[in-house]
């Protein structure tokens, strides 16, 4: 009964507006606006029929409304709109992963590596926190430990993860060339990793020196470049 | 006297931006606001006041934005912008020279009013 006249009126205007998402928006402010010409003539005494009649008589013709509201609200301009509106989500999005390395570093400074705690402890000799951050292209490494163990091996551990959720996707080849403050290069060493968001590395040199007292780690490849000088315990901590 | 016509066209965008200048209003207020002050002799079909303000809008004049009202009851309110209020300036002008110039024409009335 109520707000008949209103809704054929309305439905009028919206059959002519092609975009689909303004649709409700104007529907709403055209019935607000009826409503509160009928409101004016129910308050001089009109019956709730005779304001209503009156008040979509006042609106004027529903199809030239209608076509004229289509033209402002033009589907290519909407689709447009609509668009850009969903890029910025997408740029806040991004926003909120390209912190993930924060929150990453964080959750896993608390922890220590699971590759090196499955070293065991009576063969470890010197053990140092190293939290040394390097960054190629939106790929982060994070050198955690270095461990030295008792049969001459170097234990290097690390994660690495893409800032970008849709990161690259390269596997991490290596982490750089190995040497030592005395020269020594080592070029290979075993290496294993664990896949997931963030991966966990490490890398074992075998016969590393004693007597080094810098772990020179330097990565040179396609352009990119990182060179990492990290202080050993040599010397009189040994034994 | 009254001037029945569409909102389209014409002087509508200086009418408009001159009432948002003063406060932020919803179509049916502007509809009011209008009659009001022109003891009547503006009125509308008042539908096509939101194809008008829906233009404005999509040129950046106004903006438009939901509140409850000091009725209580939630209205889009429409809101000059700074963009809206240099037209306003630019309309202003124009509607100056223009009625000068028919003033002018038609005999050179000071107070003339176009109904054009």
């Amino acid at each position: 009964m109520g707000f008949q006249r209103s809704k054929e009126f309305l439905d009028t205007v919206l059959s002519y507006v092609k975009f689909p998402f303004d649709k409700e928006d104007i529907r709403m402010e055209l019935q607000e606006h009826i409503w509160d010409k009928i409101d004016y003539y129910t308050q001089q005494g009109l019956t709730y029929y005779e304001a209503e009649e009156k008040a979509i008589k006042d609106m004027g013709d529903p199809k030239e409304i209608g076509i004229q509201l289509n033209k402002e609200h033009h589907p290519l301009i909407g689709w447009l709109y609509l668009a850009s509106k969903v890029l910025v989500i997408l740029f806040v999005i991004i926003n909120i992963f390209m912190t993930v390395p924060v929150i990453v570093d964080l959750g896993y400074s608390i922890f220590d590596d699971k590759l090196i705690r499955e070293i065991p402890k009576e063969d470890i000799v010197y053990k140092i926190d190293v939290n040394e951050r390097v960054q190629i292209d939106d790929r982060v490494i994070n050198f955690k430990n270095v461990v030295y163990d008792k049969n001459g091996t170097l234990h290097i551990s690390y994660y690495y993860y893409d800032k970008k959720l849709w990161g690259s996707g390269w596997s991490l080849g290596t982490i750089g060339i190995i040497t030592d403050d005395k020269g020594s290069k080592h070029y290979r060493g075993s290496s294993h990793t664990t896949g997931g968001i963030v991966s966990k590395g490490m890398v074992s040199v075998e016969n590393f020196r004693k007597d080094a007292k810098t772990l020179i780690i330097e990565y040179d490849r396609y352009n990119r470049y990182y060179k990492l000088e990290i202080p050993l315990k040599s010397g009189e901590n040994i034994e | 006297m009254k001037i029945d016509k569409g909102l389209i066209g014409g002087s509508t965008t200086l009418l408009i931006l001159s009432l948002l200048k003063e406060r932020d209003m919803y179509g049916y207020e502007i509809i009011r606001e209008l009659e009001m002050r022109s003891d009547n002799t503006f009125k509308f079909k008042e539908g096509t006041l939101y194809p008008v303000l829906h233009k404005l809008e999509n040129e950046g004049y106004i903006i438009s934005y939901r509140n409850k009202g000091s009725t209580g009851k939630e209205r889009k309110y429409y809101q000059i912008t700074s963009k809206g209020e240099k037209q306003l300036i630019e309309e202003r002008k124009q509607w100056n020279i223009f009625s000068t110039s028919v003033n002018k024409v038609i005999g050179g009335e000071s107070h003339g009013f176009s109904t054009l």
